[in-house]
């Protein structure tokens, strides 16, 4: 089985990217809730259709919104609870962090300690 | 005998204000998505990067950014349809309104011609060519009435069929290529630099779409720039506020706590909601609502202080226009007490009956801090000096600038009123550095005109002046070095001088009085704030005449120190710092 390494300082950005995105996405649903209730001012013929349009753009904030309070929150788990990674995992992990922090995950080389601090300094060269 | 015509009946018009509420909830969620799409894309895998194609597909930052690229491009559709309806249906609620008094007086005129058929008078020789002039108004509404049904039908008919092209997720990921490109539109901003006219003319040849897309991609931008029009500026920096808020909001429900630089922002944007606050349920003197605007809103400039602007009555068609500027201390988290001022400016030139009136709070500078203290007031501003007074000067003439660049009828009649440090920075935009053109100029509680500035004919504009003769701010003008310029009260500046009230006498220790002595000119009913109205509803020469003061500053503080006693002075100076006791010195012996 492969193992990897990660760098926790690169998971903590982005736990804090993605709960950043999470409370600015909740802090526009509640503009946009506030304005679902106000339909009715915009006549018998248009309230209803305005309605069914803010409807639709509710639930995909909410989803939005959750899903980036849910990558938040499994980050910051996947942080206390894992050392090593098998390849799922470590897919799983790039998956959630930003592009430029891909290098962060990288396979084990050596028997080095995974945890060695917080920042274990410049990334390491992924093996080819 | 004509037949008497009656009225069709009204058809109900379900068209409330609160139409409005949807737009601003949709502009400011908008502005969000357009953040948040904008930190996806930062984070995102580069278009054409070469790696395993699922390993991009599952990349969640870069899903997500085509996810909020669809609600984006989906609200900037809905949004620009319902902004447009509701303005479509201001003007016909209006005509609406128009058309229901017309319908209540042919109303009363049937009840009076068949009163007059059932009753007849021999003498009553009009009667069928007064039935006959009735019949034609009938017509007239009737066709009005149903022309009416037909605009709102059409106004509906758009906004139902924009909204329908993007009430579902798959419908708004067709439309992310349709909606217009930002990047290139603030491209071409940028390429008109700082020139109101040439901006204004850009933004009105904008479609509807591209403004709206401007408007929530980039609030701050868009609401902060001289030569806009001011209800896309208020659009825009209310969205911006918005946004801010809940944000911060929805930080403090989650139990975080916020940072002092959030405290600020937090506190601030509570402020701005303050002051706009002022202008709710009012009337003015026609019997309609005074709208507010936010014409600036930048709540990180000047070292995170803020920059703001609220204006009272519309600008762009007002008869006349007036701008009030701050002093010491002033920043956005007080700018609820400058939007205070400037209303009291609009109440009181709006009663002078000259015409309407629309006055602005402008908090668009790096005002000095001081401490609070004579001895602090007089180290801030020689600490401060001119400086700040002349980066002022420049913002406050673009700003006015782009007042001018947005309005498309007659020149108003223009007032700016500077207040203590204020004073300065007006006088220098006004004087022989800057490039500020304006009917009447109003300083009161001034520290001096700027140094370049000895006379009042050296400002373009008919200068007026209002001091209490114990506020020791006003008493700070001088000729000599380490001063902000000459007293803009003396006989030698030559303004025109009004009589203000003086709530108190100055004392060195007594700080309370001396600040009440230094903010009442905006009093409501004093004596300063009706001679400040009177000159922005072009009534200057009516002011209540003060006469100059004479023989300079210096025999002031020289009379207040003995009166106080060497205690207060001395006490005052011993804990003064090494630069206020040169200044004291070398200004008026003291010490």
């Amino acid at each position: 089985m492969t193992t990897f390494v990660l760098m926790l300082s690169a998971v903590r950005r982005a736990s804090d990217l993605w709960d950043d995105q999470a409370e600015q996405l909740r802090g526009g649903l509640k503009r946009l809730t506030d304005a679902s209730g106000s339909t009715a001012g915009l006549g018998d013929r248009v309230g209803p259709k305005a309605s069914t349009y803010l409807a639709t753009w509710l639930t995909e904030v909410t989803n939005l919104s959750t899903a980036a309070q849910n990558r938040a929150d499994g980050l910051d788990e996947f942080t206390v609870s894992t050392v090593q990674l098998d390849e799922q995992g470590a897919a799983d992990l790039r998956a959630a962090l930003p592009w430029s922090s891909q290098d962060a995950v990288v396979e084990k080389t050596g028997d080095t300690n995974p945890f060695p601090t917080d920042d274990p300094g410049p990334s390491p060269t992924p093996v080819p | 005998m004509t037949a008497i015509q009656r009225p069709t009946q009204m058809p109900d018009c379900t068209y409330t204000d609160s139409g409005r509420s949807v737009v601003s909830g949709v502009r400011a969620c908008a502005t969000v998505i357009s953040d948040v799409a904008d930190t996806m894309h930062a984070n995102s895998a580069p278009d054409g990067i070469e790696g395993e194609p699922a390993e991009v597909a599952q990349h969640a930052m870069t899903s997500t950014a085509g996810q909020v690229d669809a609600a984006s491009a989906a609200m900037i559709t809905g949004l620009t349809a319902l902004d447009a309806y509701c303005d479509r249906m201001d003007e016909l609620k209006s005509t609406w309104h128009d058309l229901e008094n017309m319908k209540g007086a042919l109303d009363i005129s049937v009840i009076s011609l068949e009163s007059r058929k059932n009753n007849p008078e021999p003498s009553d020789t009009t009667l069928d060519s007064d039935i006959r002039a009735h019949n034609s108004k009938v017509s007239t509404y009737d066709t009005d009435v149903s022309d009416w049904v037909r605009h709102v039908t059409e106004a509906e008919d758009r906004v139902i069929a924009a909204l329908g092209r993007a009430d579902t997720v798959s419908e708004a990921e067709g439309l992310v290529g349709l909606v217009p490109h930002v990047p290139t539109l603030l491209q071409e901003l940028e390429s008109l630099g700082k020139d109101p006219l040439a901006i204004n003319a850009w933004w009105l040849a904008l479609s509807a779409a591209e403004r709206e897309a401007l408007k929530v991609s980039d609030p701050s931008r868009i609401g902060n720039t001289d030569g806009i029009p001011i209800v896309d500026r208020d659009d825009a920096n209310r969205a911006h506020l918005s946004a801010l808020l809940n944000t911060l909001k929805q930080q403090k429900d989650d139990g975080e706590a916020l940072s002092d630089e959030q405290q600020e922002l937090y506190d601030s944007a509570q402020a701005v909601y303050k002051g706009l606050d002022k202008a709710d349920g009012e009337l003015d003197a026609e019997g309609n609502p005074v709208p507010a605007f936010l014409m600036v809103y930048d709540p990180y400039a000047a070292d995170g202080d803020g920059y703001g602007a609220i204006a009272f009555g519309n600008p762009e068609t007002a008869d006349h226009v007036s701008v009030n500027v701050p002093g010491l201390g002033s920043k956005l988290s007080g700018i609820d007490g400058v939007a205070g001022n400037a209303w009291e400016v609009r109440e009181n030139a709006e009663r002078q009956g000259q015409g309407s009136v629309a006055s602005i709070a402008w908090l668009g500078y790096d005002a000095p801090d001081f401490g609070k203290s004579v001895n602090g007031v007089i180290d801030g501003l020689g600490v401060t000096g001119e400086g700040k007074a002349a980066a002022g000067a420049r913002n406050l003439s673009d700003f006015v600038d782009g007042l001018r660049a947005a309005r498309h009828g007659e020149e108003p009649h223009m007032t700016v009123i500077g207040h203590s440090y204020g004073s300065t920075t007006v006088a220098k935009a006004a004087g022989n550095d800057g490039g500020l053109d304006v009917d009447d100029i109003v300083l009161v509680g001034s520290p001096g005109a700027g140094d370049e500035n000895p006379r009042a004919s050296d400002l373009r504009g008919h200068v007026y002046v209002g001091a209490a003769g114990d506020d020791f701010v006003s008493r700070l003008g001088s000729n000599e070095d380490l001063s902000l310029g000459v007293d803009p009260t003396s006989d030698d500046f030559g303004a025109t001088r009004f009589k203000v009230d003086t709530p108190g006498d100055f004392a060195f220790d007594d700080w309370d009085t001396n600040i009440d002595l230094h903010t009442s000119y905006f009093d409501k009913d004093s004596t300063s704030l009706n001679n400040v109205g009177r000159v922005v509803a072009g009534r200057g020469d009516d002011v209540d005449p003060e006469g100059h003061r004479e023989g300079g500053n210096a025999g002031w503080w020289a009379k207040e120190t003995a009166e106080d006693g060497w205690r207060a002075t001395k006490a005052g100076y011993e804990k003064a710092e090494d630069g206020v006791k040169w200044w004291l010195k070398n200004r008026f012996g003291i010490g």
